[in-house]
């Protein structure tokens, strides 16, 4: 439950506008947001000014009264219970025994006072109240203002002030409110009960229709509402911007701005982050073009922010402008600049801020740098290489942090890791997400343009595993996975590299997971990537397969336990068997682990058998069964060359459109099948072969091209015409039709066999 | 003997009983003291008397103010549970002339009686009602009057609750007081339903048309409309008052659709252009009453015509018995001037 929870707020925080039926939203690594401005983990919650008149309340009574005692007599009991409170000698709150202990008529008194206050307010609140003319007289504000005023002693001197504050509001003697606040309340020391006065000021300037003076008041004590209605009269501009700046003119250090600021920089990313990460990105839609013209329509307004951003990280107000000198950092960079955007940055970082800030803009440096660099060489490797540690040490940093902090309910992401975390992209948490995109995003592509792809395969391997290294997950269904259900071995970016670059980076891949980086920075990725070697070699012995190697492909197979090929669940496709009846479309068998094995193996003998025979006939008919095996082996039986049967299908780990790759060894083998079958026809021409070769050419789910009246007509008298048509029945007819009946005979023969 | 005893007892039983039943539903028996004489409605937020008014009130010789206390509309409470509260009371800047019997008229949302239970608030309900009239000094109120568009779906909530403001009015009226009827409107389609349980009825012979149907002529009064529904006048089982319109208004549509009522706007304003009878274009956007109309905006004006009155006036009278009173909607004399005295005069006339 706390996993769904997580995920769905993980999922709300990724507003991908692409959407699936039937299936979670996935999400590109690119659409994770970059700019945090606002630390929600660690934001402190603010105590209610309810709460601080409580403790105020015990510092006067001492620590051996409880608080919730205070607030259940001051909040909660009723008038009459206050009136015999001195009586009541049963009652075991703690703040009741300390009245009783010392007889405390003066907290008494101030109690029932403010309770009667509270009840005449109350009644003025009510929506249905009416006043009467005795009403209007506010007699009975008038009695409390009046007893409040009287009050001489000091201990409570300032909540009387209050009591007096609250009763002159309510009776619109708004006079008496700022004069009482100016002579006395105001120059008290600061308390909650003051702060409470300041509001009741704050609301007479408002209802004066003074704003600039009331916004100060209720800045002053935080009351966010109440600044808003101000500020609203204060301005005709209706935009967040213009709110921003009224809030920053009061409050520089409002924790509001911090999530405003990010709001609509949040706004600016989503529109336009794809256009900067996803250059290579075939969209399935015209969403990536319609998000970015979002974003042309709303520059004026970002770059207005950006502005804005930059004025006040210099003026200094603040005491976090670097938040702002970021802010104005990326935004120029949303915007295309990405030189000034590094200038801005750079002096961000020399600028005062918190460490949530300071990291922030060591992460955007971090992407800068990794974006702007051209060319990855080792002296690129050896400058990154310290901040990717950096990175990483965050990660393992946060990996215990609360996803959401002042709930119990939430977990943290060792908690709440699933199964589908890192299949949907979904976002985990701030640097974790960032090494994700600078990875996927930003170097991936850089290192496949260089054609650099061992590197390619080990930054995918750690954005897909570290997590799942640092949390210790263990996979519920180790699958390797089949049409939609996407499971983590074969949804993930490493899965979809391994499948579709050539075999013998992944062979490098898997040496470098054996023995060792080459240096550094490849060690960095090593210690961090999947070592599962039953699912890395067995990729590398399918992919011979593809390419027809099957002499490199047995070594490979053979090293594969039995015990993970079961559990592939790929392994339930293995019941085709490939060496199958040529005039079948599907010849079944029960799988077995060494399906692919024995196939390989097979072909083997096959491939040398034809390169070792002479006889036109015998070599002929090898050639038809090779071909058709491989024909086999990217439809029917693809589950031998595949781990999915629908090629191209929808797979969103990965943003860049790289399934260019995957048709070429289709295309080969298909090809391949083309030449044996070519080559058969030219070395025999027995109408045995030419009828097998027929059946093999139209090979397929429902031979859709297979002609039976002309292949009855051409190849009726051949052996394995009478087979087909022994066990087919729609064939037979056309011997029922009377074409050859002397053929009958032989087929009977046949089918009692 | 005993047979008889308990015969009695039976028949005691069954009169408690009945009476008890009599008690938690009054229905609408005999009619309190209502006089017959000249009325009007007062609308607006505000209870500020112009010389015109009052002139008007003289010389029509006005006994009656139907006066709009307060809308009783949604709203909702910490739990975003929907709550009736009072809203747009009326604020009394004039004294109610003392030689005017006020009825206080309240109007109440319709929608209410889907969504939450109205007996809750029937007490405030009249508890308001009745310190409003005391602090502003209107003595002698003799009838309240309860304003709401009800439907076939909300009618036994409705009917409910004016129930439970009898009680309650029966409730809080200072002893020795006269009782005080409760009357409501009645819109002319209301006339083929069950009446409400109240002492009158006050038919309001306006907002006949769709409003909002961009084909109707004109909404605030068409004798057509009035036509369909006069026959049921005669034997509707409340006593009339018959309430006609004297109001104009602009219905704004944009898109095809409504937006909105413009009660300021008038067909001289520059921006406009005549397309036919009662219907104008936007020609160029501007501000009116806080909106922005659109270039291609399309208004209908719509007044309420006084040959058009006297003609449903006529379709009605047929059913109606002889001691009903004519109401005017509504006091206001930027509307009222647009009629001449002798018209106002045939108006009241019956």
């Amino acid at each position: 439950m706390k996993s769904i929870k997580f995920t769905l707020i993980s999922a709300t925080l990724l507003l991908s506008a692409r959407a699936f039926a039937c299936t979670n939203p996935p999400y590109y690594p690119s659409e994770y947001y970059v700019f945090y401005s606002y630390d929600m983990v660690n934001h402190k919650k603010s105590v209610s000014i309810d709460e601080l008149s409580l403790r105020e309340w015990r510092k006067l009574v001492g620590n051996q009264v409880s608080i919730n005692d205070i607030r259940e007599v001051v909040y909660r009991y009723p008038l009459d219970s206050l009136k015999i409170l001195l009586n009541d000698s049963r009652n075991k709150n703690t703040f009741v025994r300390y009245i009783l202990k010392r007889r405390d008529t003066e907290i008494v008194d101030y109690l029932i006072l403010a309770k009667n206050c509270e009840t005449a307010r109350a009644k003025r609140a009510d929506a249905w109240w009416y006043p009467t003319k005795e009403d209007l007289k506010n007699t009975d504000l008038e009695m409390i203002i009046e007893q409040a005023l009287a009050y001489k002693g000091k201990r409570l001197k300032i909540r009387y002030l209050l009591q007096a504050i609250r009763a002159a509001y309510s009776a619109k003697n708004y006079d008496l409110c700022l004069n009482l606040w100016e002579k006395e309340i105001a120059k008290m020391p600061s308390s909650a009960v003051k702060t409470m006065c300041r509001g009741y000021v704050g609301g007479i300037w408002f209802r004066k229709g003074d704003y600039e003076k009331a916004i100060k008041y209720y800045s002053a004590i935080g009351d966010m509402d109440s600044f808003w209605w101000c500020a609203d009269n204060l301005t005709t501009e209706n935009s967040d911007i213009q709110r921003m700046k009224i809030l920053y003119k009061y409050q520089p250090n409002a924790p509001e701005l911090d999530k405003m600021l990010q709001q609509i920089c949040r706004e600016a990313e989503i529109a336009a982050n794809q256009k900067l990460f996803d250059k290579n990105e075939q969209p399935f839609d015209d969403m990536y073009d319609r998000r970015y013209a979002r974003y042309i329509e709303k520059r004026k307004r970002f770059i207005e922010l950006r502005n804005f951003a930059l004025q006040v990280a210099a003026e200094k107000r603040t005491a976090n402008p670097a938040m702002w000198q970021y802010a104005a950092a990326f935004l120029t960079f949303i915007d295309g600049k990405t030189a000034l955007a590094i200038e801005y940055l750079n002096g961000a970082a020399e600028l005062q801020g918190t460490s949530y800030i300071k990291e922030n803009i060591g992460v955007l440096q971090m992407i800068f740098q990794a974006y702007t660099t051209k060319n990855y060489d080792s002296e690129f490797e050896t400058a990154f290489l310290p901040k990717l540690q950096w990175l990483d040490q965050l990660i393992v940093r946060d990996l215990d942090k609360k996803n959401i902090p002042d709930d119990d309910s939430w977990t943290n992401i060792k908690e709440s890791y699933g199964e589908f975390e890192t299949i949907y992209n979904f976002s985990q948490y701030y640097p974790f997400d960032m090494l994700r995109k600078i990875l996927l995003s930003v170097m991936i592509p850089k290192y496949l343009e260089q054609k650099n792809y061992t590197k390619v395969l080990l930054l995918a391997g750690t954005a897909s595993y570290r997590l799942r290294q640092l949390v210790g997950y263990k996979c519920v269904r180790p699958y390797v996975g089949y049409k939609f259900f996407e499971y983590w071995d074969r949804s993930t970016a490493v899965f979809k590299f391994m499948n579709l670059l050539p075999v013998e980076y992944i062979i490098e891949y898997q040496d470098i997971l054996k023995s060792g980086g080459r240096n550094q920075f490849e060690s960095f990725f090593e210690e961090r990537c999947y070592k599962n070697y039953d699912y890395i070699t067995e990729i590398i012995g399918t992919k011979y397969l593809r390419e027809q190697q099957f002499d490199k492909a047995i070594p490979y197979l053979s090293n594969v336990s039995e015990k993970y090929i079961k559990q592939m669940s790929v392994y339930y496709y293995f019941r085709i068997d490939p060496f199958g009846k040529i005039y079948k479309t599907r010849v079944l068998q029960k799988p077995y682990p060494a399906c692919k094995l024995n196939y390989a193996k097979k072909m083997l003998a096959l491939q040398q058998q034809i390169d070792s025979l002479s006889n036109g006939y015998t070599k002929a008919q090898a050639m038809i069964v090779y071909a058709v095996a491989l024909k086999r082996s990217v439809s029917e039986a693809w589950a031998l060359t595949d781990y999915s049967d629908c090629g191209t299908c929808f797979d969103y780990n990965y943003g860049i459109d790289i399934n260019l790759f995957n048709d070429i060894w289709r295309r080969k083998l298909s090809q391949s099948v083309d030449t044996y079958l070519n080559k058969a026809a030219t070395i025999s021409n027995n109408p045995e072969i030419r009828a097998q070769i027929m059946l093999a050419r139209t090979l397929d789910y429902y031979r859709p091209t297979f002609n039976k009246r002309q292949f009855a007509a051409e190849f009726g008298k051949t052996k394995i015409a009478s087979q087909f048509a022994a066990e087919c029945d729609t064939y037979r007819s056309y011997f029922n039709q009377s074409y050859f009946p002397e053929y009958l005979q032989q087929v009977w023969v046949y089918r009692k066999e | 003997m005993y047979k008889i005893s308990l015969f009695l007892l039976y028949l005691l039983v069954l009169t408690a009983c009945v009476g008890k039943q009599n008690a938690d539903v009054e229905p609408p028996t005999a009619e309190p003291q209502h006089d017959v004489g000249n009325s009007v409605y007062y609308w607006k937020t505000t209870f500020r008397l112009s010389d015109e008014e009052r002139y008007f009130i003289e010389t029509h010789n006005v006994k009656r103010l139907y006066l709009r206390y307060f809308d009783v509309a949604r709203n909702a409470d910490f739990h975003d549970k929907i709550i009736p509260v009072p809203i747009a009371t009326v604020k009394f800047i004039d004294t109610v002339p003392s030689n005017l019997e006020v009825v206080p008229v309240v109007f109440i949302d319709n929608s209410l009686f889907y969504d939450c239970d109205m007996n809750q608030v029937a007490e405030n309900f009249v508890k308001r009602i009745l310190t409003m009239s005391a602090t502003n000094d209107i003595n002698g109120v003799r009838e309240i009057q309860l304003d709401c568009d009800w439907t076939k779906t909300t009618e036994k909530a409705y009917f409910d609750f004016v129930k439970n403001v009898r009680t309650q009015l029966n409730r809080y009226t200072p002893k020795g007081i006269s009782d005080i009827s409760l009357s409501a409107t009645i819109r002319l389609h209301q006339l083929t339903m069950t009446p409400p349980p109240v002492n009158r009825g006050i038919l309001m012979c306006y907002n006949t048309g769709g409003i909002r149907n961009r084909q109707t002529e004109n909404s605030i009064l068409a004798e057509n409309d009035v036509a369909l529904y006069a026959k049921h006048v005669g034997e509707y089982a409340l006593p009339l008052d018959v309430a006609y319109p004297t109001f104009s208004w602009a219905v704004w549509f944009s898109g095809k659709k409504f937006q909105a009522l413009l009660r300021e706007l008038t067909p001289d304003n520059e921006n406009l252009k005549l397309l036919n009878n009662n219907r104008f274009s936007v020609i160029s956007g501007f501000y009116q009453e806080g909106k922005y109309l659109s270039a291609g905006d399309e208004i209908r004006f719509e007044n309420s015509d006084f040959q058009e009155i006297i003609r449903a006036k006529k379709r009605l009278e047929k059913g109606l018995k002889k001691n009903y009173s004519v109401i005017l909607y509504h006091l206001d004399d930027n509307n009222l001037s647009k009629y001449s005295e002798d018209e106002i005069n045939q108006i009241y006339a019956h």
